[in-house]
């Protein structure tokens, strides 16, 4: 065992077990899995992504490129988590991952001897050929070899939030910086939301041992902690990350319940928050950043500030003789700790040929072997058992089983970048530091490059009053009069030019120095180009750890500076997001609202196979008896439509109620047709272009009173068109009085067709004498009473080409309605269709709908050009430029098999007879097809070069996707009463 | 198991069944009742005439009514702004209708009026945690004093459009929905509520 045997941030009366590759073992409270396994001893963990290399813990944090593991089991398996961020609880389950067949003995491994061939863009350069193979063999094996974890394939029984928060500022990070911004903010009385990554607050504090104020660090964050949590204004978020900044909106994502084993009955297991905040305080801190030598990535080889961590804050001792080995104070700081905790500190290796005195003074104190102006060249053992240590001229082997590294710190400015903030690069600390940050955001403490303790604290605390300030809130910074000085100092130094063996920059893609030197001498020397052919910094780490040391060592070949190079720059988000998260409630049935028509319970009564339509369940045909199959059904409706009398739900129309002097002034604007001229009582077919041209959306317009219009629009364009029409009155045509109201959702709307369809609506309407064909006429619309006394309003119009009238009531009597319509014709068979039987009616009479109006067709494709009028029109302009009125345009048109037998199929291509089937023959494409019971074959329509003036020709629908190859005649686009005597009669 | 997907069992076209629903809290913390008996209208001020339909509501109706987005609540009617010159009336009484017609004779020429009482439901949330729960379906700022008892707002939950106006401090709210959308809206809210424990009321 490792752990010792005091001190850390872990409960030691709560003993928690868990297993790790079937083996069993046990931690405490307060651990996370990364903590635990060292303390176990368990060095290796995983094996690396392209050479199947053992590796071991790197990181303390989420920036751990390394120690990806399998967590949990069966459906919450989750692939590439994180030991170092997975809080330990009992029973926990996790299972290393790329490895066959043990962790411990990975048959991948042979990739190594291959290590030679495997450099920068092998893929690229060796599968090229035969292009065959990459599908079938390539590929496979490629993703066989190179894989993560496996994700699991059931369904997640897990749910997750969204939510939305408001502030006027947000903490990000609560190290001394963001403790100090926070306190400082809510102690004003501003609405404030800290978050922090961590499941303790206090960043560093809860491992560096440091006195702020005559106090201990922790100490310090307890009493902040306390306060804090007791403002009413102010909210505290631990377990949580922001990792994107959005227009004005920070994207974080809690883990409400990923330490526990699962979530409690209904609470969700993450929460994805959305915070709208004024000002933001990025206090992020900074990363501890690897050296690039031989072996750098063995197990027993991790950052010297995460080493410290596991010493410090989780009593785990990752290795029993430790060297440390560095380019700065820092490192000392951890060598220090680990010595002081007990570990034995065989080497102090620093890179520098001096240092201050304080901390020589410090290591001879302890007894402390330093070598100053010294360098690792080379690790070795599969777990690390000896290093090389080069200095003076002289390579020495030390026997060791942990290294702690550091090349320095990187200030955490991913946010900074989201809002194309370029980093800035400043020699003193060797680090890039924020740029310009997103507008309201400002950066302290060491994410801002200020390392030391005092600085942090007042940089918080400023930061939030200069923000609060902006917002016009005052605010007393929190004051500190003392903070513990550590050394700050650093020397850049990145790569061990000595190094006999293979030397790491990216632990997660296997990115050697070596292949950064492959890539600039085959010319991909820009930072951009180097990160995609040797995929340096494309991992999910999203190159936290490897993008600085790749950067420099580029910098170093081609003798440039490291600004010079280039900049690393970052984009959303910061770690990792489940797709669920993003989903939240808006998963499977509830991916999007589903819209229920008031007719669907009489519908569902009638034994409806309903159909999602858009976002509305609509009744797709009603199938009775012994049909077993839907086209049965649908050739029985048909029939009874045409022979009897049929309804249908249309409630999913739009409905727009229009009011005020000009409303006929306005519609002559957005329709094609005219409007002005409509008498009372009557109602219009009318077609709507877009501004350039193309056919918006089609529907009839009915005049109820002079200044009283209503308009019917297509179901899948309702709010489209209402948008459209109010944008039309607001900002277009101020001047013209015109009110417009949705009432889509006040009226149930039931069409009935077929040749009884007056005899029905005769014995459901207050007033049978009013629908006398001399009466009301086709396209005649009144308001009147059905069913004794329910308002109503009556359109004589029909899709389906038949008798037809449409009738509206308010919408909880609709399904009053349906019942009254069937009662009414019960003695003519009255027949319930869907949308299939609508289909194939449409087409019979046809009628044009979204398969036709696509948005790529005009009013001239359409066979509508002698609608339009003389005066102007939205969209008239534009539908006139030479593309859209060239006779060669595809134009509507009918088809019919020549042999009867034949079926039709939309997609397929009009190709001469005779012609090959060939892009360059190509006259036009199938929108539309059917088979029709009316007729006995089947009926299409489409669009054709020449439109109907063809026919009578003769073309091939030809159809290479699906392998059909039909003969059909070019008809009239309308095949069923053509001369529209069923409409009138 | 985690209880979480109770509504995966629910088809969305099957109105979710009055009750419990979620966590068995001892009390429910989000509540959600249906609204019977109301009558609703839309209200759309001709282009410049909004100052008289307020002189007009004023008149018929004792009640005056502001062009922002607020409720003004009175006896027997409330409007709750929902666009500039544009307003939902509600009122306590069965007859869609003749509430509509009454509008419609008291503004005149200055607006247009139509009966909405068959095309929206209206619903009262409360509940301890309501707050909380709103805060996952809508986007906009419900804290005070961004949103305070009086206040409206015209908005999208959980990509539903509805109108929301805040009742008195506990907070209680209004929400009202399109008929088509009522299902949806009450999923939503269910999702929302159920770590709270959530009760429906169909009255």
């Amino acid at each position: 065992m490792s752990r010792l045997a005091q001190g850390g941030l872990i409960d030691r009366a709560k003993p928690l077990q868990f297993t790790f590759d079937g083996k069993r073992y046990s931690g405490f409270a307060g651990d996370t899995l990364a903590s635990a396994l060292i303390a176990n001893d368990v060095r290796l963990v995983a094996r690396s992504f392209k050479y199947h290399r053992p590796r071991g813990i790197v990181t303390a944090g989420s920036e751990e490129p390394n120690a990806l593991v399998e967590l949990r089991d069966g459906a919450r398996r989750e692939p590439n988590s994180r030991a170092t961020t997975a809080e330990l609880y009992d029973g926990l389950t996790a299972e290393s991952q790329n490895r066959w067949p043990s962790l411990a003995f990975d048959a991948m491994a042979v990739n190594q001897l291959f290590a030679p061939f495997f450099g920068a863009a092998f893929y690229y350069k060796t599968f090229m050929w035969p292009k065959a193979a990459w599908e079938k063999l390539y590929e496979p094996m490629i993703r066989r070899a190179a894989g993560l974890g496996r994700a699991s394939e059931l369904p997640d029984p897990d749910h997750y939030d969204k939510v939305q928060a408001h502030c006027d500022l947000l903490v990000i990070g609560a190290g001394p910086a963001g403790l100090a911004a926070a306190l400082t903010a809510g102690r004003a009385g501003a609405r404030v939301i800290l978050v922090d990554e961590d499941f303790r607050l206090g960043g560093r504090l809860n491992t560096e041992n440091v006195e702020i104020d005559g106090s201990a660090g922790l100490d310090f964050v307890a009493a902040t902690e306390a306060e804090l949590r007791a403002l009413p204004n102010l909210r505290v978020l631990t377990r949580t990350t922001a990792f994107g900044v959005y227009d004005d909106t920070y994207a974080a994502l809690e883990r409400v319940a990923d330490h526990l084993a699962e979530p409690a009955p209904y609470q969700p297991r993450q929460r994805l928050w959305r915070i709208n905040a004024r000002r933001a305080v990025l206090a992020a801190g900074a990363l501890d950043r690897p050296i690039v030598f031989g072996g750098n990535d063995r197990p027993g080889v991790m950052l010297a500030a995460a080493m410290e961590t596991y010493v410090s804050r989780f009593a785990a001792a990752p290795a029993s003789r430790l060297a440390v080995f560095a380019n700065n104070d820092a490192a000392w700081g951890s060598a220090f700790a680990a010595h002081d905790a007990g570990v034995t500190v065989s080497a102090l290796i620093d890179t520098r040929a001096d240092v201050s005195p304080v901390l020589a003074a410090k290591a001879k104190a302890r007894g402390l072997r330093v070598v100053l102006g010294g360098r690792i060249c080379d690790a070795h053992g599969k777990a690390l058992t000896a290093i090389d240590i080069v200095a003076g001229g002289r390579t020495e082997r030390l026997a060791v089983d942990g290294l702690a590294m550091s090349g320095g710190f990187s200030p955490n400015l991913q946010l900074t970048c989201h809002h194309n903030g370029k980093p800035v690069w400043n020699d003193d600390i060797a680090a890039f530091v924020p740029g310009t940050p997103p507008p309201g955001m400002s950066v302290a403490g060491a994410a801002n490059g200020s390392y030391d303790l005092g600085d942090c604290l007042r940089e918080g605390a400023a930061r939030a009053v200069g923000a609060l300030a902006d917002l016009g809130i005052a605010a007393t910074a929190l004051t500190v009069a003392t903070a513990t000085l550590n050394g700050t100092a650093v020397s850049a130094f990145w790569h061990v030019a000595e190094a006999r063996t293979k030397a790491f920059v990216d632990f997660q893609n296997d990115v050697c120095a070596s292949d950064i030197v492959l890539a600039e001498k085959e010319g991909f020397r820009s930072v951009e180009h180097l990160k995609r052919y040797t995929t340096l910094g494309m991992a999910t780490d999203q190159g936290k750890l490897s993008n600085m040391p790749g950067l420099a060592i580029m910098a170093a070949i081609t003798g440039k500076s490291i600004p010079e190079t280039g900049t690393t720059v970052f984009r959303p988000p910061y770690t990792p997001v489940a797709i669920g998260a993003l989903a939240g409630h808006h998963r499977g049935k509830d991916f999007r609202p589903t819209r229920l028509t008031p007719l669907h319970g009489w519908a569902r009564e009638q034994g409806a196979v309903f159909i999602e339509a858009g976002p509305w369940l609509r009744a797709q045909y009603f199938p009775r008896g012994a049909e077993k199959t839907w086209d049965q059904a649908v050739n029985r409706e048909v029939r009874a439509v045409r022979e009897g009398v049929g309804l249908i739900d249309v409630s999913t129309f739009g409905k727009i109620d229009l009011r005020g002097r000009d409303v006929g002034a306005f519609l002559d604007r957005v329709y094609i047709n005219t409007f002005s001229t409509l008498a009372v009582g009557k109602t219009r077919y009318g077609l709507m272009l877009r501004e350039d041209g193309f056919v918006m959306d089609d529907g009839t317009t009915a005049r109820l009173a002079p200044d009283r219009w209503v308009m019917t629009t297509t179901t899948a364009n309702a709010a489209k068109v209402f948008q459209h029409l109010e944008f039309c009155a607001q900002v277009l045509w101020p001047e013209l009085d015109v009110q417009l109201t949705s009432v889509s959702e006040q009226w149930a709307q039931v069409a009935i067709a077929g040749p009884r369809a007056r005899d029905v609506l005769a014995r459901v309407i207050d007033d049978p004498a009013t629908i006398d064909n001399g009466a009301f006429p086709y396209m005649s619309a009144m308001e009147t009473r059905v069913m004794g006394g329910v308002r109503a309003r009556v359109f004589r119009l029909s899709f389906a080409g038949d008798l037809g009238f449409e009738i509206a009531v308010p919408a909880r009597q609709g399904e009053a309605l349906a019942r009254a319509l069937m009662q009414a014709g019960a003695e003519f068979d009255i027949t319930p269709y869907g949308l299939e039987t609508l289909g194939v009616m449409r087409i019979e009479k046809g009628h044009v709908t979204t398969n036709e109006l696509n948005g790529q067709t005009t009013a001239l494709d359409l066979g509508f050009g002698k609608m339009a009028k003389k005066g102007d029109f939205i969209g008239k302009v534009m539908a006139g430029r030479p593309g859209l009125v060239d006779p060669d345009r595809p134009r509507l048109a009918g088809f019919k098999p020549v042999d009867p037998n034949d079926r039709l199929r939309a997609g397929a291509h009009f190709i001469a007879v005779g012609a090959a089937a060939t892009t360059e023959n190509d006259l036009g494409w199938m929108t539309s097809t059917t088979w029709s019971p009316t007729f006995g074959h089947a009926l299409g329509l489409g669009f054709v070069k020449g439109g109907t003036a063809r026919i009578g020709e003769r073309l091939r629908a030809v159809d290479p996707l699906r392998g059909g190859d039909v003969l059909v005649e070019v008809c009239n686009p309308v095949f069923f009463d053509p001369e529209g005597v069923r409409l009138r009669g | 198991m985690a209880k979480a997907h109770f509504l995966e069992g629910i088809d969305p076209s099957t109105p979710l069944a009055a009750g419990r629903w979620g966590a068995a809290t001892a009390t429910a913390g989000v509540t959600m009742r249906r609204l019977g008996g109301l009558s609703i209208a839309s209200i759309v001020s001709a282009k410049g005439a909004a100052p008289a339909v307020i002189a007009a509501i004023e008149a018929a109706h004792g009640l005056a009514i502001v062009d922002r987005p607020e409720v003004c609540a009175g006896t027997g009617l409330c409007c709750v702004g929902t666009g500039p010159g544009k307003w939902l009336a509600v009122a306590p009484r069965d007859d869609g209708e003749a509430f509509a017609d009454g509008l419609a004779a008291a503004v005149g020429a200055a607006a247009s009026v139509n009966d909405q009482s068959d095309g929206f439901v209206i619903f009262e949330l409360a509940g301890a945690r309501i707050r909380a729960a709103l805060a996952k379906c809508l986007s906009i700022d419900l804290d005070p004093p961004a949103f305070v008892p009086g206040s409206a707002a015209a908005t999208l939950l959980a990509l539903v459009g509805v109108t929301l106006w805040q009742i008195d401090e506990a907070p209680v709210y209004h929400l009202c929905v399109g008929r088509s959308l009522t299902e949806a809206a009450t999923r939503a809210l269910a999702a929302a509520g159920a770590e709270y424990g959530f009760e429906l009321t169909l009255d």
